[in-house]
């Protein structure tokens, strides 16, 4: 078969159709000058080499590093927490960053102590309603004792249900530094033991009763007066 | 080419880390040569276009994406580089495409090459003795795998024209060159 050395080298290069190819390669003489043709290119791209020191890299690389130059848009503004961390790294703010850490060290003890007197605040508020609702059931104890609404025993069992709460938030007033509370609930509790222990039934003499009855009507008045006072801001006087 | 330069040499440089783009050079240098010296026939030029090509391609980084290997994409570069180096190099492009008709200056008869060092020699030679054009399209075509139409394009010539070339540079190299195969 007779094939021209354009075809034969499009038939090398593959770039003629598979049919065409294909008919071609059918010829053992188009073989055989392809794969002359072919040992031919294979020699210039095995032998042909421009022959280089080993160490070209690195001299290539000497000649070329000053002239790197990295492009403008290559800069990315760093992030936010990046830009914090280059200011605290430059020398000239180093004073104000050793004030501004000493400022948040203190900020931050301050929040921690607000907490801790949040806390304390609150603390309080909540033991002075408890006291006004123990001062309100005591009330309704004195007012019943006063008009003897109530037999001798359910008083007692009265008394000694709150003398027991009583004794716990006198306790809880003095650690608050609540004195006149605390006066208060440890007289409330001297009437309230006598109750308790049923003392009334067996006080017979006149003046035992009458001073009493004084007592009884005084402490109503100063319950009243507590009560009154705690309801205005819940604090423990 | 050898095998590729780790990815992360190639995310560093892209992010303007010059050590990383050390590394890069250091892996590539001798196969970005080679290619050049393939263009030119001329170690001089291929040692510029290799530079050059070094320092297009940093600059070029960011906009390396990963579709294709980076070997692939540095060795495009060059061919880029050694078209344009060969232009600036006032070596006339268009006039070689006229001189079809000129008869080629070869020696009918040869020696055939008595060791590996004159077989170079006379490749070389043989390569030197061919158009810029003829030597960018042998070398786009059959080193670089480009087909005709985009060798054709990267030329800025015709198809036809292209062929013509290829064939022309093909028969010159022959011409050259005896290579025993047997059979």
């Amino acid at each position: 078969m007779n094939i021209s050395e354009e075809q034969l080298m499009l038939l090398h290069m593959g770039e003629l159709s598979p049919d065409e190819s294909r008919e071609l390669l059918k010829s053992p003489e188009v073989c055989e000058r392809l794969k002359q043709l072919e040992a031919d290119m294979q020699a210039f791209e095995t032998q042909l080499q421009n022959p280089l020191p080993d160490d070209y890299g690195h001299q290539l690389w000497q000649r070329i590093s000053d002239k790197i130059e990295r492009p403008d848009y290559q800069f990315e503004s760093p992030s936010g927490f990046r830009r914090v961390l280059d200011w605290f790294h430059t020398p000239q703010f180093s004073f104000a960053s050793m004030a501004m850490v000493a400022m948040l060290v203190l900020t931050a003890y301050w929040m921690g102590r607000q907490d801790v007197m949040d806390e304390t605040d609150f603390g309080q508020q909540l033991l002075a309603q408890n006291i006004q609702m123990h001062l309100t059931q005591s009330e309704i104890f004195l007012t019943q004792a006063k008009n003897e609404g109530l037999g001798n025993d359910q008083l007692q069992t009265m008394a000694q249900r709150l003398l027991t709460s009583n004794r716990i938030y006198k306790r809880a007033a003095a650690s608050h530094d609540g004195q006149h509370t605390a006066l208060l609930l440890s007289n409330l509790e001297q009437i309230l033991l006598e109750y308790a222990n049923g003392a009334p039934s067996e006080s017979t003499t006149l003046p035992a009763l009458q001073d009493k009855s004084n007592r009884g009507q005084e402490l109503l008045f100063q319950v009243k007066s507590m009560k009154q006072q705690m309801a205005i801001d819940d604090t423990i006087i | 080419m050898k095998n590729e330069v780790d990815q992360q040499w190639i995310t560093k440089a892209q992010q303007g880390d010059a050590l990383a783009f050390r590394h890069i050079v250091l892996h590539y240098a001798k196969a970005v040569n080679a290619l050049a010296f393939r263009y030119t026939a001329d170690a001089q030029h291929a040692e510029d276009i290799a530079q050059d090509t070094f320092i297009k391609a940093f600059q070029a980084m960011p906009r390396y994406r990963d579709d294709y290997k980076f070997s692939t994409w540095l060795l495009r570069i060059t061919t880029n580089t050694s078209i344009d180096h060969l232009r600036k190099a006032n070596r006339e492009m268009a006039l070689s495409l006229s001189t079809d008709d000129e008869q080629i200056d070869v020696p009918e008869t040869h020696q055939i090459p008595a060791n590996q060092h004159e077989l170079q020699d006379s490749l070389s030679h043989a390569m030197s003795r061919l158009t810029d054009v003829e030597r960018l399209a042998i070398t786009m075509k059959h080193h670089q795998g480009y087909s005709i139409a985009e060798t054709a394009e990267k030329l800025n010539i015709k198809s036809n024209a292209c062929k013509q070339t290829l064939f022309r540079a093909v028969q010159k190299l022959r011409q050259q060159l005896t290579t025993e195969v047997s059979v």
